[in-house]
Protein backbone atom coordinates (compact mmCIF):
# COMPACT_ATOMS: atom_id res chain seq x y z
CA UNK A 1 0.00 0.00 0.00
CA UNK A 2 1.49 3.59 -0.71
CA UNK A 3 2.06 5.63 2.13
CA UNK A 4 -1.06 8.10 2.90
CA UNK A 5 -0.53 11.96 1.64
CA UNK A 6 -1.67 14.87 3.44
CA UNK A 7 -1.82 18.61 3.19
CA UNK A 8 -2.21 21.68 4.86
CA UNK A 9 -1.67 25.18 4.87
CA UNK A 10 1.69 27.40 4.41
CA UNK A 11 3.34 28.22 7.44
CA UNK A 12 2.40 25.79 10.00
CA UNK A 13 1.78 27.03 13.32
CA UNK A 14 1.32 24.78 16.32
CA UNK A 15 -1.53 23.08 15.30
CA UNK A 16 -0.13 21.73 12.24
CA UNK A 17 3.35 20.65 13.30
CA UNK A 18 1.70 18.98 16.07
CA UNK A 19 -0.87 17.25 13.90
CA UNK A 20 1.95 16.41 11.27
CA UNK A 21 4.16 14.78 13.98
CA UNK A 22 1.23 12.84 15.04
CA UNK A 23 0.16 11.60 11.88
CA UNK A 24 3.86 10.10 11.45
CA UNK A 25 3.86 8.86 14.98
CA UNK A 26 1.25 6.86 15.56
CA UNK A 27 -0.87 7.02 12.17
CA UNK A 28 1.41 6.02 9.35
CA UNK A 29 5.18 6.03 9.47
CA UNK A 30 5.81 7.08 5.72
CA UNK A 31 2.89 9.70 5.70
CA UNK A 32 3.88 12.25 3.63
CA UNK A 33 2.40 16.51 3.49
CA UNK A 34 2.56 18.53 1.18
CA UNK A 35 2.37 22.37 2.39
CA UNK A 36 -0.31 24.68 -0.35
CA UNK A 37 -1.70 27.89 -0.15
CA UNK A 38 -5.01 28.89 1.40
CA UNK A 39 -8.08 27.37 -0.47
CA UNK A 40 -6.00 25.21 -3.05
CA UNK A 41 -6.70 21.55 -3.36
CA UNK A 42 -4.35 17.97 -3.66
CA UNK A 43 -6.15 15.62 -5.32
CA UNK A 44 -6.41 12.19 -3.81
CA UNK A 45 -4.50 13.78 -0.41
CA UNK A 46 -5.72 14.06 3.02
CA UNK A 47 -6.55 17.67 4.22
CA UNK A 48 -6.06 18.50 7.76
CA UNK A 49 -5.99 21.70 9.56
CA UNK A 50 -8.13 23.53 6.73
CA UNK A 51 -11.66 25.09 6.31
CA UNK A 52 -13.92 22.37 5.90
CA UNK A 53 -11.68 19.40 6.66
CA UNK A 54 -12.75 16.05 8.45
CA UNK A 55 -9.63 16.96 10.14
CA UNK A 56 -10.17 20.26 11.03
CA UNK A 57 -11.54 22.47 14.38
CA UNK A 58 -15.06 21.19 15.33
CA UNK A 59 -16.81 22.17 18.86
CA UNK A 60 -13.95 23.98 20.14
CA UNK A 61 -11.61 21.36 19.72
CA UNK A 62 -8.54 21.78 17.46
CA UNK A 63 -7.37 19.40 14.47
CA UNK A 64 -4.72 17.58 16.37
CA UNK A 65 -7.85 16.25 18.59
CA UNK A 66 -9.63 15.53 15.43
CA UNK A 67 -7.11 13.10 14.54
CA UNK A 68 -7.13 11.81 18.44
CA UNK A 69 -10.73 11.27 17.65
CA UNK A 70 -10.51 10.09 14.08
CA UNK A 71 -8.16 7.31 14.96
CA UNK A 72 -9.38 6.40 17.99
CA UNK A 73 -5.79 7.29 19.79
CA UNK A 74 -6.59 7.13 23.34
CA UNK A 75 -3.53 7.81 25.30
CA UNK A 76 -3.29 9.72 28.20
CA UNK A 77 -0.41 11.33 27.36
CA UNK A 78 -1.30 12.11 23.72
CA UNK A 79 -4.74 13.31 24.84
CA UNK A 80 -3.13 15.70 27.55
CA UNK A 81 -0.82 17.16 24.37
CA UNK A 82 -3.81 17.86 22.43
CA UNK A 83 -4.94 19.94 25.12
CA UNK A 84 -1.95 22.05 25.05
CA UNK A 85 -2.08 22.06 21.46
CA UNK A 86 -5.49 23.56 21.66
CA UNK A 87 -5.01 25.92 24.85
CA UNK A 88 -1.75 27.00 22.42
CA UNK A 89 -3.66 27.52 19.15
CA UNK A 90 -6.47 29.15 20.32
CA UNK A 91 -5.25 31.31 22.32
CA UNK A 92 -6.71 29.84 25.49
CA UNK A 93 -4.57 30.19 28.89
CA UNK A 94 -7.53 28.96 30.98
CA UNK A 95 -7.09 25.64 29.54
CA UNK A 96 -3.61 24.96 29.96
CA UNK A 97 -0.49 26.51 31.90
CA UNK A 98 1.87 25.15 29.03
CA UNK A 99 -0.54 26.48 26.08
CA UNK A 100 0.97 30.56 25.86
CA UNK A 101 4.31 29.28 26.08
CA UNK A 102 3.97 26.20 23.69
CA UNK A 103 2.56 28.92 21.37
CA UNK A 104 5.34 31.31 21.46
CA UNK A 105 7.97 28.88 21.15
CA UNK A 106 5.90 27.85 17.99
CA UNK A 107 5.62 31.29 16.51
CA UNK A 108 9.42 31.69 16.88
CA UNK A 109 9.80 28.71 14.72
CA UNK A 110 8.32 30.46 11.29
CA UNK A 111 11.01 33.29 12.18
CA UNK A 112 13.61 30.83 11.38
CA UNK A 113 12.65 29.46 8.74
CA UNK A 114 10.58 30.37 5.27
CA UNK A 115 10.23 26.57 4.84
CA UNK A 116 7.42 24.32 5.91
CA UNK A 117 9.13 21.34 5.50
CA UNK A 118 12.01 22.73 7.78
CA UNK A 119 9.56 23.85 9.99
CA UNK A 120 7.96 20.26 10.66
CA UNK A 121 11.45 19.04 10.74
CA UNK A 122 12.57 21.63 13.55
CA UNK A 123 8.93 20.88 15.44
CA UNK A 124 9.95 17.49 15.19
CA UNK A 125 12.05 17.03 18.38
CA UNK A 126 10.66 19.70 20.72
CA UNK A 127 7.04 17.42 20.25
CA UNK A 128 9.18 13.91 21.32
CA UNK A 129 10.33 15.97 23.79
CA UNK A 130 6.80 17.51 25.17
CA UNK A 131 5.59 14.34 24.41
CA UNK A 132 8.56 12.33 26.62
CA UNK A 133 7.52 14.93 29.37
CA UNK A 134 3.61 14.36 29.39
CA UNK A 135 4.50 10.15 29.51
CA UNK A 136 7.29 10.96 32.34
CA UNK A 137 4.44 13.23 34.22
CA UNK A 138 1.93 10.50 33.94
CA UNK A 139 3.83 7.88 35.03
CA UNK A 140 5.29 9.12 37.79
CA UNK A 141 2.08 10.35 38.93
CA UNK A 142 0.61 6.74 38.60
CA UNK A 143 4.02 5.07 40.52
CA UNK A 144 3.06 8.15 43.43
CA UNK A 145 -0.66 6.52 43.06
CA UNK A 146 -0.04 2.74 43.47
CA UNK A 147 2.86 3.04 46.32
CA UNK A 148 0.11 5.17 48.13
CA UNK A 149 -2.22 2.43 47.93
CA UNK A 150 0.48 -0.24 49.56
CA UNK A 151 0.97 1.57 52.37
CA UNK B 1 -4.88 53.50 7.19
CA UNK B 2 -2.11 52.07 9.96
CA UNK B 3 -4.55 48.61 10.89
CA UNK B 4 -6.24 46.20 9.11
CA UNK B 5 -8.78 43.92 11.02
CA UNK B 6 -10.84 40.50 10.59
CA UNK B 7 -14.53 41.01 10.83
CA UNK B 8 -16.95 37.83 11.57
CA UNK B 9 -20.97 38.65 11.06
CA UNK B 10 -22.73 35.37 12.03
CA UNK B 11 -26.11 34.31 13.03
CA UNK B 12 -26.57 31.57 15.28
CA UNK B 13 -29.72 29.47 15.61
CA UNK B 14 -31.44 30.82 19.19
CA UNK B 15 -31.77 27.22 20.68
CA UNK B 16 -29.98 26.05 22.30
CA UNK B 17 -28.95 29.19 23.81
CA UNK B 18 -25.20 27.51 25.07
CA UNK B 19 -24.15 27.98 21.68
CA UNK B 20 -24.39 31.51 21.36
CA UNK B 21 -22.61 31.76 24.65
CA UNK B 22 -19.34 29.25 23.32
CA UNK B 23 -19.28 31.66 20.54
CA UNK B 24 -19.05 34.24 22.65
CA UNK B 25 -16.21 32.79 25.26
CA UNK B 26 -14.19 31.73 22.28
CA UNK B 27 -14.32 35.54 21.01
CA UNK B 28 -13.45 37.03 24.47
CA UNK B 29 -10.90 34.63 24.94
CA UNK B 30 -8.71 35.59 21.90
CA UNK B 31 -9.48 39.17 22.47
CA UNK B 32 -11.53 40.25 19.58
CA UNK B 33 -14.71 42.61 20.59
CA UNK B 34 -17.93 43.36 19.47
CA UNK B 35 -18.74 46.19 17.25
CA UNK B 36 -22.45 45.22 17.31
CA UNK B 37 -24.49 41.78 18.79
CA UNK B 38 -23.09 39.57 16.16
CA UNK B 39 -20.36 41.36 14.69
CA UNK B 40 -17.40 40.58 16.06
CA UNK B 41 -13.91 42.35 15.24
CA UNK B 42 -10.10 41.89 15.84
CA UNK B 43 -6.77 42.88 14.01
CA UNK B 44 -5.59 40.96 11.07
CA UNK B 45 -2.76 39.48 12.93
CA UNK B 46 -2.26 35.57 11.43
CA UNK B 47 -3.22 33.94 14.64
CA UNK B 48 -6.50 35.73 14.81
CA UNK B 49 -7.60 35.74 11.33
CA UNK B 50 -6.88 31.74 11.69
CA UNK B 51 -8.88 31.65 14.83
CA UNK B 52 -11.61 33.85 13.26
CA UNK B 53 -11.89 31.37 10.36
CA UNK B 54 -12.32 28.46 12.79
CA UNK B 55 -15.41 30.22 14.75
CA UNK B 56 -16.96 30.72 11.99
CA UNK B 57 -16.84 27.19 10.55
CA UNK B 58 -17.75 26.08 13.99
CA UNK B 59 -20.84 28.33 13.41
CA UNK B 60 -22.27 26.95 10.20
CA UNK B 61 -21.34 23.46 11.79
CA UNK B 62 -23.40 24.65 14.30
CA UNK B 63 -26.14 25.49 11.59
CA UNK B 64 -25.87 29.26 11.55
CA UNK B 65 -24.66 31.50 8.94
CA UNK B 66 -20.94 33.14 9.38
CA UNK B 67 -18.82 35.79 7.17
CA UNK B 68 -15.50 36.69 7.69
CA UNK B 69 -14.11 39.82 6.15
CA UNK B 70 -10.67 41.59 5.98
CA UNK B 71 -11.55 45.05 6.23
CA UNK B 72 -9.65 48.86 7.03
CA UNK B 73 -11.91 51.77 8.58
CA UNK B 74 -13.56 54.05 6.75
CA UNK B 75 -11.51 57.00 8.43
CA UNK B 76 -8.88 57.89 10.66
CA UNK B 77 -12.01 58.64 13.14
CA UNK B 78 -13.26 55.51 13.00
CA UNK B 79 -9.94 53.66 12.93
CA UNK B 80 -9.47 55.73 16.29
CA UNK B 81 -12.99 55.09 17.62
CA UNK B 82 -12.06 51.02 16.63
CA UNK B 83 -8.73 51.22 18.66
CA UNK B 84 -10.70 52.86 21.57
CA UNK B 85 -12.86 50.36 21.63
CA UNK B 86 -10.10 48.07 22.14
CA UNK B 87 -8.47 49.83 24.88
CA UNK B 88 -11.61 50.08 26.98
CA UNK B 89 -12.58 46.25 26.81
CA UNK B 90 -8.85 45.92 28.35
CA UNK B 91 -8.93 49.31 30.24
CA UNK B 92 -11.77 48.02 32.58
CA UNK B 93 -10.26 44.89 33.96
CA UNK B 94 -6.78 46.85 33.76
CA UNK B 95 -8.23 48.93 36.29
CA UNK B 96 -9.87 46.08 38.35
CA UNK B 97 -6.08 44.50 38.99
CA UNK B 98 -5.00 47.78 39.60
CA UNK B 99 -7.20 48.03 42.24
CA UNK B 100 -6.97 45.20 44.15
CA UNK B 101 -3.10 45.73 43.55
CA UNK B 102 -3.17 49.22 45.76
CA UNK B 103 -4.36 47.45 48.80
CA UNK B 104 -1.81 44.98 48.64
CA UNK B 105 0.96 47.87 48.16
CA UNK B 106 -1.07 49.75 50.99
CA UNK B 107 -0.75 46.77 53.29
CA UNK B 108 3.50 45.99 51.80
CA UNK B 109 4.06 49.86 52.83
CA UNK B 110 4.11 49.00 56.58
CA UNK B 111 6.66 47.25 58.70
CA UNK B 112 5.69 43.56 57.75
CA UNK B 113 5.45 40.37 59.85
CA UNK B 114 6.47 37.53 57.84
CA UNK B 115 3.23 35.51 57.45
CA UNK B 116 2.16 38.92 56.30
CA UNK B 117 4.90 39.30 53.50
CA UNK B 118 3.62 35.67 52.70
CA UNK B 119 0.22 36.63 52.69
CA UNK B 120 1.06 39.44 49.97
CA UNK B 121 2.90 37.53 47.83
CA UNK B 122 0.21 34.89 47.57
CA UNK B 123 -1.93 37.72 46.31
CA UNK B 124 0.71 39.40 44.22
CA UNK B 125 1.00 36.43 42.49
CA UNK B 126 -2.95 36.00 41.83
CA UNK B 127 -2.98 39.95 40.10
CA UNK B 128 -0.05 38.68 38.02
CA UNK B 129 -1.60 35.72 36.74
CA UNK B 130 -4.61 37.81 35.62
CA UNK B 131 -2.74 40.65 34.28
CA UNK B 132 -0.66 37.56 32.28
CA UNK B 133 -3.52 36.21 30.74
CA UNK B 134 -5.47 40.10 30.05
CA UNK B 135 -2.20 40.50 28.27
CA UNK B 136 -2.77 37.83 26.18
CA UNK B 137 -6.09 39.30 24.87
CA UNK B 138 -4.36 42.90 24.87
CA UNK B 139 -3.51 43.88 21.15
CA UNK B 140 -3.13 47.95 21.70
CA UNK B 141 -0.87 49.72 23.80
CA UNK B 142 -3.36 50.93 27.55
CA UNK B 143 -1.83 53.24 30.09
CA UNK B 144 -3.50 51.40 33.02
CA UNK B 145 -1.80 48.29 32.06
CA UNK B 146 1.39 49.59 31.34
CA UNK B 147 0.98 50.57 35.07
CA UNK B 148 0.21 47.50 36.32
CA UNK B 149 3.12 45.88 35.22
CA UNK B 150 5.12 48.32 36.25
CA UNK B 151 4.11 48.57 39.63
CA UNK B 152 3.59 44.53 39.77
CA UNK B 153 7.33 44.53 39.48
CA UNK B 154 7.90 47.19 41.49
CA UNK B 155 5.81 45.41 44.51
CA UNK B 156 7.67 42.25 43.59
CA UNK B 157 10.96 43.92 44.50
CA UNK B 158 9.84 45.17 47.12
CA UNK B 159 8.32 42.20 48.65
CA UNK B 160 11.62 40.34 47.64
CA UNK B 161 13.63 42.64 49.92
CA UNK B 162 11.16 42.24 52.82
CA UNK B 163 11.44 38.32 52.73
CA UNK B 164 15.09 38.31 52.92
CA UNK B 165 15.36 41.12 55.27
CA UNK B 166 13.43 38.51 57.46
CA UNK B 167 14.63 37.61 61.26
CA UNK B 168 17.31 34.26 60.54
CA UNK B 169 15.44 32.03 62.89
CA UNK B 170 17.58 31.22 65.89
Amino acid sequence: MSPMRYYTRRRPHVDRCASAWLLRHFVDPEAEFVFVEEGAQVPGAIPFDISGAELGHHRGRCTFEAILAKHKLKDPPLVELGRIVRSADLLDADETLEGPGIDLLFRGLLQLTQEDHRVLALAEPLLDALYAALRERGSSRRRRGTSRGKR
Amino acid sequence: MKHEWVVLVYKIPPHPTRLRAQVWRQLQRCGAIYLQNSVSIAPATSELAENMRWIADEIREMGGEAFVFRATAGSPAEERQIEGLFGAAVRGQARKLLDSLSRVESRARRVAKPEEVDAAEDEVRRIRQAALKLRLRSHFPVREEEVLHRRLGLLRERLDRQALRRPRRR
